[in-house]
């Protein structure tokens, strides 16, 4: 005969909810300072591979901050920073003389879907 | 068995569908792939690239489906106006944006990301990319 042992109630649930609401934001701080992190790196990368002798500190300039957090908002930001040496140089977009590296976009395409399903595990994460 | 496009496929479809867009400006204007590009450069102009990029259709479980993923760019090039460069930015869009093209079964084209038209060497210039699935 199958039998049913309930360990938990909803008080308990209301509890866990309480909790939640206060440890997400701090889950989801450090989620986001990791895929800024790994998505640095992985531009980081690109441009190194992209830049070539011209742009040889170019891929030195690149570098990921958290800019906002707060009122359920986070946010952060991650490329070549323009007051490093040669870090405000047009390879990203390129020009009419230049084709574009789309460096940024090529990690994005790796790093979007990884932050979007983390997001969604660590979320799920809380409730266990 | 459906065969899978190839990156000409894609640049072949994409350069017919915008030039055809183009062609109806009052004054028409031409997109090139670089290869194609005049060596003496129109005064108006869009240049095409066209690269596979990472990815495709993916499951929420993680598991990717058997798709590929395609990335377009165009640089909208004006020798003298901001006005006109947007003008072909428009028209771009128009092909594109939300359209299944001709000729490569695809998912419909979206926009991606857009670089301000500004100045360029003396010239005027600007960049959007574009992405599908194929």
């Amino acid at each position: 005969m199958t039998s049913i042992k309930v360990s938990s109630h909803l008080d308990e649930l209301a509890a866990d909810m309480e909790k939640i609401a206060t440890k997400a934001e701090r889950v989801m701080l450090s989620t986001t300072r990791e895929a800024l992190k790994v998505g640095n790196m992985l531009a980081k990368d690109f441009a190194r591979a992209s830049s070539g002798r011209h742009g040889k500190l170019y891929p030195r300039s690149f570098s990921a901050e958290l800019t906002f957090a707060g009122f359920g908002l986070i946010a952060g930001e991650y490329g070549p920073d323009a007051e490093m040496p040669q870090g405000g140089m047009s390879f990203e977009w390129g020009s009419r003389n230049q084709k574009p590296h789309l460096d940024l976009n090529r990690s994005a395409d790796v790093i979007g879907g990884s932050f979007a399903r983390e997001v969604g595990e660590r979320i799920d994460g809380l409730f266990w | 068995m459906t065969t899978l496009a190839t990156e000409s496929d894609v640049a072949v479809a994409v350069l017919a569908a915008v030039n055809a867009s183009l062609a109806t400006l009052a004054t028409s204007r031409t997109a090139y792939s670089v290869d194609k590009l005049p060596s003496v450069r129109p005064s108006e102009y869009v240049e095409v690239g066209v690269t596979r990029r990472f990815g495709g259709q993916q499951r929420v479980g993680g598991a990717w489906i058997g798709t590929v993923a395609w990335r377009a760019t165009f640089r909208y090039v004006s020798q003298s106006s901001m006005t006109n460069a947007r003008l072909m930015r428009e028209r771009v869009r128009a092909a594109l944006e939300f359209v299944e093209l001709d000729g490569v079964d695809s998912t419909p084209w979206q926009f991606e990301t857009a670089e301000d038209i500004g100045p360029d060497d003396g010239w005027f210039s600007g960049l959007d990319s574009y992405t599908t699935t194929t």
